[in-house]
């Protein structure tokens, strides 16, 4: 087993996943869970996209699963000056990160992480 | 003297005489080898057909051919048992009784089970040695199964996010045939995988609960009782122009539940499903944890039966 792959994500909750072929990784997003109902763009709000690369599933051929971390992104939303909202992004190379990759620019990954729809969850 | 010699004489033949005439008589106990109608048999490219007619068909149809000592008792006994237990997983002789999409997982599951050698099985081939599937015919089944349609489904449908409420409404979970009830307290539960199951069509995310996520961290196999896992699967919407693909329509939530007495028919392990925003019980009958253990029992027996697990690649 490889428990290094496993993401702790504490108090946030899972809003989706997604699948990049191009890339060869799947992702999760995670958000504090008094945020998911409301805007995601919002004062308090945190999130967390984990980004890990693909391998075939050992025992099935038909199914690809995470392995080890490629990245940890994460955003906030702060109250700054003059009513306006402070946004925090970061971006961290997780030990599948490989220094020939690059590092995707800021904007476009938060605005990823705020137009991804929910997933839907019963 | 001589009385001693004619009693070993007697000794020496009325023994195996013996042997011969009960073995002969056991002979007749032997059980019939019938091959019932065919009824819908499969219908695949011929270069397939000749790989599963050669290393599947005879436990696995209703055209099964035997040679005369796979009718030696006590021998055929086995070939009885191995022919009854092949034809009641999946029979190419009638098809047909599979609805379409368990037809491709059955395909998908038998290009598993042959990577994995754990079929056509050894005591079948030891015998059978023409049986075996080699390396290049095991490309050609995967290159098959590729071409499948489940392989390439997309989720187009408009994404429905809630269910329109009868007016009385319940606070009961639904409850599977087993009497495995859903929960949705795996909300709070971390995810131990995230996957991408291309040979249907759907993604997944995998969570387990705090037993579950201790054990792994512990690399404690088997998993303890209470150990618990909800996956949750998604069809797959079309690719965007970043090569994102997102989840589609909840399709439904899968259980599976440690408790190593309560289910110890199904490896300890009890199954339960639940589909679409209704969380309708999955399986006609209880016996549908059987269609789950049976293919984890086959192809994960050293993670403790159990796929979704980190694990590292094999090399």
């Amino acid at each position: 087993m490889a428990p290094e792959y496993l993401y702790d994500a504490k108090n946030q909750q899972m809003i989706s996943s997604s699948i990049n072929s191009r890339n060869g990784t799947i992702s999760l997003l995670y958000g504090k869970d008094e945020t998911l109902s409301s805007k995601r763009y919002s004062e308090g709000a945190n999130y967390t996209l984990v980004t890990w690369k693909q391998k075939p599933m050992p025992g099935w051929y038909g199914t690809n699963m995470n392995s080890a971390i490629y990245s940890v992104e994460t955003m906030s939303v702060q109250p700054g000056t003059n009513h306006q909202l402070n946004l925090r992004y970061q971006f961290k190379t997780g030990p599948s990160f490989d220094v020939k990759n690059t590092i995707p620019s800021a904007k476009e990954r938060i605005n990823f992480i705020l137009t991804q729809p929910k997933a839907v969850q019963p | 003297m001589k009385n001693v010699s004619s009693f070993f004489y007697r000794r020496i033949f009325v023994l195996p005489a013996i042997i011969i005439v009960a073995f002969a008589l056991l002979q007749l106990s032997a059980s019939s080898f019938k091959n019932p109608v065919v009824t819908a048999e499969i219908q695949v490219p011929e270069e397939i057909k000749q790989i599963l007619e050669r290393s599947c068909y005879d436990c696995h149809s209703n055209q099964s051919q035997f040679e005369w000592f796979d009718k030696i008792v006590p021998a055929s006994y086995l070939v009885a048992h191995d022919v009854e237990v092949g034809r009641s997983r999946f029979n190419f002789s009638e098809w047909d009784s599979n609805p379409p999409a368990v037809q491709e997982v059955l395909l998908w599951e038998m290009v598993n089970a042959i990577e994995q050698e754990k079929m056509p099985l050894e005591r079948y081939t030891w015998l059978h040695p023409d049986r075996k599937v080699s390396k290049a015919e095991l490309i050609t089944l995967k290159r098959y199964v590729n071409t499948l349609s489940g392989r390439h489904k997309i989720d187009t449908a408009k994404i429905k996010r809630s269910v329109i409420q009868p007016v009385q409404v319940t606070t009961n979970h639904p409850i599977a045939l087993n009497g495995i009830s859903y929960t949705p307290a795996y909300k709070n539960w971390k995810v131990i995988s995230v996957t991408d199951k291309y040979d249907g069509g759907s993604m997944r995310v995998v969570y387990g609960n705090d037993i579950m996520i201790k054990a792994i961290k512990e690399k404690k196999l088997p998993f303890p009782d209470g150990a618990m896992m909800a996956k949750l699967v998604w069809g797959k919407q079309r690719v965007d122009k970043e090569g994102n693909t997102f989840p589609g329509n909840f399709q439904n939530v899968q259980l599976m539940i440690k408790d190593s007495k309560k289910y110890s028919s199904t490896e300890g392990w009890g199954f339960a499903r639940f589909d679409g925003l209704e969380l309708k019980p999955y399986g006609k009958t209880a016996a549908f944890e059987k269609n789950c253990i049976n293919c984890h029992r086959l192809l994960v027996p050293q993670n403790d039966f159990v796929f979704n697990i980190p694990t590292k690649p094999i090399k």
